[in-house]
């Protein structure tokens, strides 16, 4: 395992670690996993017709079940993508053993997840009111989470670099096509020439790109490019 | 909670399906790169107060060069810019310092100078270079304005400025003949050295997100090596070095399963042997250093024009020739060439002229590849009689004279003095439209027997090969151009003139040797050989 892999916590080989590895090191990675998936699958949960406060407690649940040693050893055997290994993993907790789950777990053990439902509920209710079904659901959460984390790296990425007013007064160029004239009018704001700024964009597109392309492999432990590019289908349908 | 969520439908107020759509589009940097505009002139003076933009003089692969003066050093610059796409990150300033100071540190004669490098406040990278007023090694190839004797005069010099890097612990790792500058003085310079690898990091930093296979620039001169992105040493430069030695040979880059040098042209055999080991695909198969190469191209070079040689092998298979051509179909005009003559003597005038000592009239100057390679007459605006003396002196017996010509436009023209017995008659060339011995039974060219108004091409070099073969009280005049029949003449000596001056201005010093001449200029002569027949 490498030494970055502690922080690419969205990976089949992390998760092999959290039976194997040591103690810290599995919190840490079962602590970005749950804040990862926590809300996705709180949404699906939701979804699937449960109230705020059962939804809360159900998500909590499963990720308590997540932590039991033999959870993974079943995920190992089907590897497949993790976000639908959870989904599975949650349509069987909620289907078969939730009420069993319950009784015997909740309460005890280490609960690597908080959730305050009233953050989970203002989260919720931006969630689309059409008739779109909780899977759905759960693969478009999902997805933005993605599309997400990638560009909260981005960010930490600039603001450490001092950059965090370069990566604010640019970001909105990661999804415009053409650039020329807008790229005069905030090269005045920042103080650049216009050939600057489009240099400066160019970067901004070139490391998020990198970010999620990252992301997304670690997230499906690809081995190869076209595992990525299948994945990256599979986001633009789950955004459809 | 340990991380924010994104809320509704927008990713950091940004439209999600906009913004994987264009993260995952590859980032086609090679287009991005053409579609490059580079600064106008005035511009580019903004971006540079201190210097005088000229021009722009190149657009290339990777960036543009412009031509200007610096005022304070009273010097002519070149300013090669690049686009800041090429630089990766924030930390290649850093990077593209540290390398720029290697390059600057390379003072070779060889080696474009590197005066300044930095970045402008418009993010472009800039090096402010030695101005180097000629062509580029690839425009010589393709106007065939290389003969083998001259290429391996530049190929020379290109190794004595890799030798230079490569001690230095620079490799080049572009060299093509279009890094290669043929200055009008005759100077050799190799430009652009380890600019590649600016080229190459921003490749790199971008390898899983270009598409693959994007390879800016050609990929002709790459070593294997290069080519699949491992690390590379000074060999991957041999390597190079051995494709453009090919091309500078063939005029054609060595493609599949090529053909030797010395099977397509005629070249000495002994450079096939230096091409195909700088060119092993393993580098422990090819030249180790640099050196060794510039070794094997200075034996071939020295060794290639002897002096003076015996030929009486070439006499003896005449012989056998013209007895066999009695029995067999062999052309008339075949049989009745004189038996060579058993000895002759083949003479470079070039490598032993002394411009200012043989110039009579006109600016002449050595070119591309220095002294005693090729000799340039540049245009005038004024038509006046340029001449200059070869020292060569043709005795009673015949004589050929062969080179490599290249009158620019349809405005050059080109007169070779030739002399038979004590006659001098003037070889005219695309002067006015035609050409023509300069004057024959008084008559000028344009009226006499001799004349044509075909033209000799113009705009990329062309072989002539004259023959004077003094035949008893007669002499034969044979121009060929590019091995077609151009000029043939043949007649009594005494039909041609006796003036002094053939044609008008044509006067020479003395009455033995042969000469060159020009009216308006614009031409390029090299590769002069005579073979004196006795």
């Amino acid at each position: 395992m490498t030494a970055d892999a502690a922080f690419q916590p969205t990976r089949w080989s992390l998760i092999s670690a959290v039976r194997s590895g040591s103690a810290p090191r599995v919190q840490a990675a079962l602590e970005t996993l749950c804040a990862t998936y926590w809300y996705p699958l709180y949404a699906y949960i939701r979804r699937r017709g449960h109230g705020a406060e059962e939804a809360a407690d159900l998500t909590q649940a499963f990720f308590v079940r997540v932590l039991e040693k033999d959870f993974f050893a079943r995920a190992d055997q089907q590897r497949g993508r993790l976000r639908t290994f959870l989904l599975t993993a949650v349509q069987h907790f909620l289907r078969d053993d939730w009420q069993k789950q319950q009784r015997q777990k909740r309460g005890g053990g280490i609960v690597p997840l908080s959730i305050d439902e009233a953050v989970a509920e203002g989260l919720y209710a931006h969630e689309p009111a059409d008739g779109r079904d909780a899977e759905t659901i759960y693969h478009r959460r999902w997805a933005l989470t993605l599309l997400d984390r990638s560009m909260n790296a981005l960010r930490e990425d600039y603001a450490a670099q001092g950059k965090g007013e370069v990566f604010e007064a640019l970001k909105s160029f990661l999804t415009v096509e053409d650039e020329e004239q807008s790229a005069a009018v905030v090269g005045q704001k920042l103080g650049l020439e216009a050939g600057a700024v489009r240099v400066a964009i160019f970067r901004l597109r070139r490391r998020y790109r990198e970010k999620l392309l990252e992301e997304v492999a670690a997230s499906i432990d690809a081995q190869t490019e076209a595992e990525v590019d299948e994945e990256i289908a599979a986001l633009f349908r789950a955004l459809s | 909670m340990a991380e924010v969520v994104p809320t509704g439908d927008q990713v950091h107020g940004l439209d999600p399906r906009a913004l994987l759509a264009r993260a995952t589009q590859p980032l086609d940097l090679a287009a991005l790169l053409r579609a490059w505009a580079p600064p106008s002139v005035e511009e580019l003076g903004a971006l540079f107060p201190k210097l005088e933009v000229i021009a722009m003089i190149g657009r290339g692969g990777m960036g543009a060069v412009y031509r200007a003066r610096q005022p304070s050093l009273n010097r002519e610059v070149a300013v090669k810019l690049l686009p800041g796409e090429v630089a990766a990150d924030d930390a290649f300033a850093a990077r593209f310092a540290a390398e720029a100071r290697a390059l600057a540190a390379l003072q070779h004669p060889h080696i474009v100078a590197i005066y300044e490098y930095g970045q402008t406040s418009a993010g472009h990278l800039f090096f402010l270079m030695e101005y180097v007023d000629g062509p580029d090694l690839a425009r010589l190839i393709a106007t065939r304005e290389l003969p083998p004797a001259r290429a391996l005069a530049v190929a020379s010099r290109v190794c004595e400025a890799l030798q230079f890097a490569h001690e230095r612990g620079v490799i080049h790792r572009d060299i093509k003949p279009a890094n290669v500058l043929v200055g009008r003085d005759g100077a050799v310079k190799v430009a652009d050295f380890g600019l590649a690898q600016w080229r190459s990091e921003a490749d790199v930093a971008d390898s899983r997100l270009t598409t693959a296979g994007t390879v800016i620039g050609t990929p002709d001169y790459m070593a294997p090596e290069q080519r699949a992105g491992r690390t590379l040493d000074a060999r991957a430069d041999i390597y190079s070095l051995g494709v453009m030695l090919y091309e500078m040979l063939t005029g054609e880059l060595p493609r599949g399963a090529w053909e030797a040098p010395s099977r397509k042209v005629p070249t000495d055999a002994r450079l096939d042997g230096v091409v195909t080991k700088a060119m092993q695909t393993e580098p422990e198969n090819r030249f180790q250093e640099v050196s060794e190469v510039r070794r094997r191209v200075d034996e071939i070079r020295a060794s290639r024009f002897p002096r003076k040689r015996i030929v009486g092998i070439v006499a003896a298979v005449a012989v056998v020739a013209g007895l066999i051509g009695g029995v067999a179909l062999v052309p008339r005009e075949k049989m009745r060439t004189p038996v060579p003559p058993t000895e002759e003597e083949m003479i470079e005038p070039l490598r032993a002229l002394d411009l200012r000592q043989e110039s009579v009239a006109g600016d002449w100057q050595w070119g591309a590849g220095g002294l005693g390679e090729i000799l340039r007459l540049e245009r005038t605006s004024t038509h006046s009689a340029k001449r200059l003396r070869l020292p060569v002196r043709p005795g009673a017996g015949g004589y050929e004279l062969s080179c490599r010509l290249l009158l620019e436009d349809n405005l050059s023209d080109a007169g070779i003095i030739l002399r038979t017995g004590r006659t001098r008659v003037g070889l005219v060339l695309n002067l006015q439209g035609s050409s023509g011995l300069g004057l024959v039974d008084g008559e000028r060219w344009r009226r006499n027997s001799s004349s044509t108004t075909e033209r000799a091409p113009v705009g990329r070099g062309c072989r002539l090969d004259i023959a004077v073969r003094p035949e008893g009280d007669q002499v034969s005049v044979s121009v060929r151009i590019d091995g077609v029949t151009f000029i043939r003449w043949k007649g009594a000596q005494s039909e041609l003139s006796l003036y002094e001056a053939p044609p008008l201005g044509w006067a020479m010093p003395d009455d033995d040797s042969l000469g060159l001449a020009s009216y308006s200029g614009g031409i390029e002569i090299s590769d002069v050989q005579v073979r004196l027949l006795k």
